[in-house]
């Protein structure tokens, strides 16, 4: 079989070049959409009938914790085609997508303790679904601790990918644990099969909401991207060439 | 895909099938750990662990709340639907406490068969919707009951 | 609107001060999230920059 174009699509050359002209209209656009949303939710949609004005934080710690699992999801997925095929443009989305995925997994975990106060009664339980979400924090912490700490840039790149990709066990833990057992965190309030468990007055700016956090880190990842790829080929031609003054 | 690829790939499966068969045994293992809150129906059939501060979870029953007038000692009854569990709890309440919303009380179970709760959280469900449309479904609700009972 | 005067959207019935900070925290990570790749950018058009004028040698 021939795979060439799937190492074209791993060039990283190709990869800089083709998402120049992206970066700056994503990132407009998500903070935009970033601003709409947060405003609708904050000043424009309607209170909770159970829990009041307390509830607007489901704008930022849903969006933050979809994130913080489908970023590890695609850790993952690179993490297995780098230490299978070891497509270079797959170890530079490894090492830029860690540190994103963990700062929305602390944000999502920092929000959900905020919003648990009043609601709950409590800032934190140790129940299947608050342990696993921080659970994916430390395999966060770890990738980006193991890569700093390995000595030589091979064993980083080839550890860190079994320990990513090992990790993914956690992620359909996080997902189906309220329904697996007794949590205090309630069960899925959005669903793709059958009617979301939301007025749509305070479903259309969450929706918004999911689109603008993922917009804006599409935009933060290919800024890293794209640093991670001029630093690691800053060798090459194509990459001076960027450089040179007229 | 060449020789050593695959080889690669049988790698990557060897460590993820591992550890899913560690989870897996862990999981078993911990059982009933694992769940943050005991049912009423485990609670009443003494499937719990004996002098140890546990959790119970259930649906405060309607009419049973008896706030006391002189201190901050509140009782209430909590039920799976199957059975239910005497709370007796002092201290203040979390504001989404109410009947006919779930309830998760850490405490002990004493040999009357009482949960004496030292910490009591409400737990809610996946809902979310204006005051006026609550309003309008439990009316609805109201009046679907009054035609069943006609 | 949902709310009557910027004091009661302030206050969000006494849950103001969980709703706020949220948000503020949020923004402190998203702007964490932009600002750290944008220095690293600006290192790397400095480094670039010296290197690139060190090669070109004046006659």
């Amino acid at each position: 079989m021939n795979f060439s174009w799937f190492y074209k699509l791993g060039s990283p050359k190709w990869f800089y070049s083709m998402t120049t002209s992206w970066v700056k209209p994503i990132g407009i656009l998500s903070l935009a959409l970033m601003i709409i949303a947060f405003v609708w939710g904050l000043a424009y949609a309607p209170a909770d009938y159970l829990q009041g004005n307390s509830y607007r934080i489901i704008f930022i710690h849903v969006p933050s914790a979809f994130l913080a699992e489908s970023i590890y999801c695609m850790l993952a997925v690179c993490a297995f085609l780098f230490f299978i095929w070891r497509v270079k443009l797959t170890d530079v989305f490894l090492e830029s997508l860690a540190p994103i995925g963990a700062s929305f997994c602390l944000l999502a975990l920092v929000t959900g303790a905020i919003w648990g106060k009043p609601t709950w009664g409590t800032w934190w339980v140790w129940d299947a679904r608050l342990t696993s979400m921080l659970i994916l924090l430390f395999l966060y912490l770890g990738i980006i601790a193991f890569r700093q700490a390995a000595t030589s840039r091979k064993n980083a790149d080839r550890g860190c990918a079994i320990l990513t990709v090992v990790g993914a066990i956690n992620i359909p833990i996080i997902k189906f644990s309220v329904d697996w057992w007794n949590t205090l965190h309630q069960g899925a309030t959005l669903k793709i099969t059958g009617a979301s468990t939301i007025a749509t007055e305070m479903l259309h700016p969450l929706l918004l909401s999911i689109v603008a956090f993922y917009l804006f880190f599409v935009f933060v990842l290919l800024l890293r991207v794209r640093n991670n790829l001029l630093l690691r080929e800053s060798k090459t031609k194509w990459v001076n060439s960027l450089f040179i003054p007229n | 895909m060449t020789a050593l690829h695959r080889q690669r790939l049988y790698i990557v499966l060897f460590f993820i099938l591992g550890i899913c068969i560690a989870i897996t045994l862990a999981i078993v293992a911990l059982k009933d750990n694992v769940n943050h809150y005991f049912t009423p129906t485990q609670i009443t059939n003494n499937q719990i662990p004996l002098n140890k501060k546990i959790r119970g979870g259930g649906i405060v029953v309607p009419g049973s709340i008896q706030r006391s007038t002189n201190s901050l000692n509140t009782k209430f009854i909590i039920s799976d639907g199957v059975n239910s569990v005497q709370v007796n709890y002092e201290g203040i309440l979390p504001d989404l406490f109410t009947e006919n919303s779930a309830s998760v009380v850490v405490g002990y179970v004493n040999t009357q068969g009482v949960f004496i709760a030292k910490e009591v959280l409400a737990k809610h469900d996946s809902y979310y919707m204006p005051k006026e449309v609550k309003q309008a479904m439990d009316k609805a609700k109201e009046n679907i009951n009054k035609q069943i009972n006609r | 609107m949902f709310f009557d005067s910027l004091e009661s959207m302030l206050n969000m019935g006494n849950h103001g001060k969980y709703v706020w900070s949220s948000y503020a925290i949020t923004t402190v990570i998203l702007l964490w999230n932009f600002i750290s790749p944008i220095m690293v950018k600006h290192k790397i058009q400095q480094k670039s920059a010296i290197v690139s004028s060190k090669t070109i040698k004046p006659n």
